[in-house]
């Protein structure tokens, strides 16, 4: 167990490294400078600015100077916030995203959870009908729609929440909901489908044969089984929620690392995309490795070399 | 409770349907037999011939919808089952009717440890402690001879062989020392000399313990060395019960004689093709007017496609569905085979 982890973890390392060089990659052969503006630079200063920042040297010298940078984990200094660093600026940015998703997660995981198991134990039931409709709508209307729609109603026409930025609880409200929505859907959908599966089995059987009540039997016997395939989607979901979500930090003018993400890229600010893509890629992973370990614990038929 | 003369389980005129998109299917229609402490019976039949559908009836296991008992008495011990609120019935599963499943692979829950599944049935029906409990696991392994139960009570399912697996299954209906086990073919997943072994063990746990057994298969060589009388049942009927020698000796349905002739012989049939009855087990959802059995039936008469057979007595305790009973029967008297 301890030797797998560990093996993970140093495949880590290598990975990571290889989406830096794609990246790195994508990113020169992508038209355009972080310097390009709408006015020609004269050449004199054009070169000024590629020598200070490398740009001169051939591209194997200038891919080596960033490896050996990021190896020790320093990415530099952002291009376009002078004087910031690419580390301060996502240790700055990332909570924010990390609150939202992390509050987002839970909410889908309670209401998602619920739903599925209640509509499956009820099924064809009003209650199943009802959730089941609610989770293809959450599927189906993308979270740009829904941020917008959300305050139209509670902030413009009720006046109950604020419409956007960060401030106090009531200000992350709707950022959540906007998130959890289609989260929830999904994970209300998996729960059904796995423990409807779980429910019809011989082992169920068993149980009921047995005479312990359906309680029991549902909560002790088939639950296990029936959100492993939950576990599995939950991971990764996670890691993505933590890491901010573009469209929803847009809507609601959250600073968070997802919006943080975009302006780097509109900005072509190098190192300040590097620094983003390694450590989403290097969560991302780690939370992989998190839904593997925790499969041993749900089932024990799955052991780790 | 009232002594119902001696009988311990009386099933009267069972029905037992399911609805599906194709039509009503019957898959238990009309069936009854009793059952006196102590005794064995065995119930044979083809796939789909209702027999599991019949058993599950009795402990109300059935899946509603889409299945449903729509009629007769399930009297336990005194009790009409049917009668009975869920509650009281799952008082009755586990601890006074007991059931083997044919699977033993599938029918362990393969994520909880062997000493959690055999506990809960002892914490729940008799109170136990978890030490209590935990003991009465190991003593129950060591009963069903699985070696170094001790140590094998704290393994998962998937730890043990397919026949080790149906020793747990065993262990844990018999935790309570039911009055009635139910073993659903409890033999037909494991191989041939495995099959001897269990058939062995519950055999001598149910000397031991004086439990009655209904035990339910489509290999008529299970049931002839254990049970003292055996039903045979066809689309949800039942075509012939009688006493288990009795039935091997002369049968008086055309059907039962099919099954007969169907175990191989080692003895005789060297490079003989083995038989098998023509044809396939109707549709029970659309069955004809007639005998079920008739379009596969070496005898069958024009009155067989035409009307359905009556349940004719041949003697005191045996009956066969059948146009022809009688004749059959007197058949089977001359040379049998």
């Amino acid at each position: 167990m301890l030797k797998f982890i560990l093996k993970r973890l140093l495949i880590i390392i290598p990975m990571a490294l290889l989406v830096v060089t794609v990246t790195w990659g994508l990113i020169r052969i992508a038209p355009g400078n972080f310097y390009s503006t709408e006015r020609k630079l004269p050449p004199a200063i054009e070169e000024n600015i590629r020598k200070k920042y490398g740009l001169d040297k051939p591209w194997y010298v200038q891919y080596g100077t960033m490896m050996g940078n990021i190896i020790r984990l320093d990415f530099g200094d952002s291009l376009k916030y002078q004087g910031q660093s690419v580390n301060e600026i996502i240790r700055r940015h990332f909570p924010y995203s990390a609150t939202i998703g992390l509050l987002a997660y839970i909410l889908a995981l309670i209401i998602g959870l619920f739903a599925g198991i209640v509509a499956a134990l009820k099924q064809n039931s009003a209650f199943d009908y009802g959730s089941m409709a609610a989770a293809m709508l959450g599927l189906s209307v993308p979270n740009f729609v829904l941020g917008p729609i959300l305050v139209l109603f509670f902030s413009l026409y009720l006046y109950w929440l604020p419409p956007a930025r960060w401030g106090g609880p009531l200000y992350l409200i709707m950022p959540v909901v906007t998130l959890a929505a289609i989260y929830a859907a999904y994970i209300a959908r998996l729960t059904r489908a796995g423990m409807l599966e779980v429910m019809r089995s011989d082992y169920i059987r068993t149980a009921r044969a047995k005479g312990l009540d359906e309680k029991t039997v549902l909560l002790k016997h088939g639950l296990r089984g029936g959100i492993v395939p939950v576990v599995s989607f939950t991971g990764p979901a996670l890691a993505s929620l933590l890491a901010g979500t573009v469209v929803v930090e847009k809507v609601f003018a959250i600073p968070g690392l997802g919006n943080m993400f975009i302006q780097a890229v509109l900005n072509r600010d190098e190192p300040l995309i590097l620094g983003i893509v390694a450590f989403l890629s290097i969560l991302i992973m780690i939370f992989n490795l998190a839904v593997d370990i925790s499969y041993g614990f749900l089932d024990p038929r799955i052991r780790y070399e | 409770m009232s002594e119902n003369n001696g009988n311990l389980l009386t099933v009267n005129d069972l029905r037992t349907y399911f609805q599906t998109e194709d039509g009503t299917v019957k898959a238990v229609d009309g069936v009854s037999f009793q059952l006196t402490k102590g005794e064995t019976i065995g119930i044979v039949g083809e796939s789909g011939s209702g027999k599991s559908v019949a058993n599950l009836s009795i402990m109300r296991l059935i899946p509603e919808p889409p299945g449903k008992i729509v009629n007769g008495d399930i009297i336990f011990d005194g009790q009409d089952v049917r009668k009975l609120s869920i509650e009281e019935v799952r008082k009755i599963r586990g601890k006074r009717i007991a059931m083997i499943f044919q699977d033993p692979m599938t029918s362990l829950n393969p994520f909880l440890k062997i000493s959690t599944q055999l506990m809960e049935v002892t914490q729940l029906h008799l109170g136990h402690t978890k030490k209590q409990a935990y003991d009465h696991a190991v003593e129950m392994l060591r009963k069903v001879e699985i070696p170094d139960p001790e140590k094998r009570v704290d393994n998962y399912p998937h730890e043990f062989s397919g026949g080790m697996r149906q020793r747990v299954m065993i262990a844990m209906a018999l935790s309570c020392q039911p009055e009635l086990l139910i073993a659903d073919e409890p033999t037909t997943a494991l191989d041939v000399t495995i099959q001897a072994q269990i058939l062995e063990l519950i055999k001598e746990l149910k000397d031991e313990l004086g439990t009655s057994v209904i035990l339910i298969t489509h290999d008529l060589g299970v049931v002839a060395g254990m049970t003292d009388k055996i039903i045979v049942m066809y689309a949800g009927k039942i075509f012939e019960s009688a006493p288990t020698g009795e039935l091997f000796e002369r049968p008086a349905n055309p059907y039962t004689k099919g099954l007969l002739r169907s175990v191989p012989d080692p003895a005789h049939e060297h490079g003989a093709p083995l038989y098998q009855i023509p044809g396939l087990p109707p549709d029970v959802a659309h069955l004809p007017p007639g005998c079920p059995f008739a379009e596969r039936c070496e005898r069958s008469k024009e009155i067989c496609e035409r009307e359905f057979p009556p349940f004719v007595q041949i003697n005191e305790n045996h009956h066969s569905l059948c146009h022809f009973a009688k004749e059959v029967y007197a058949e089977s008297a001359g040379g049998g085979e």
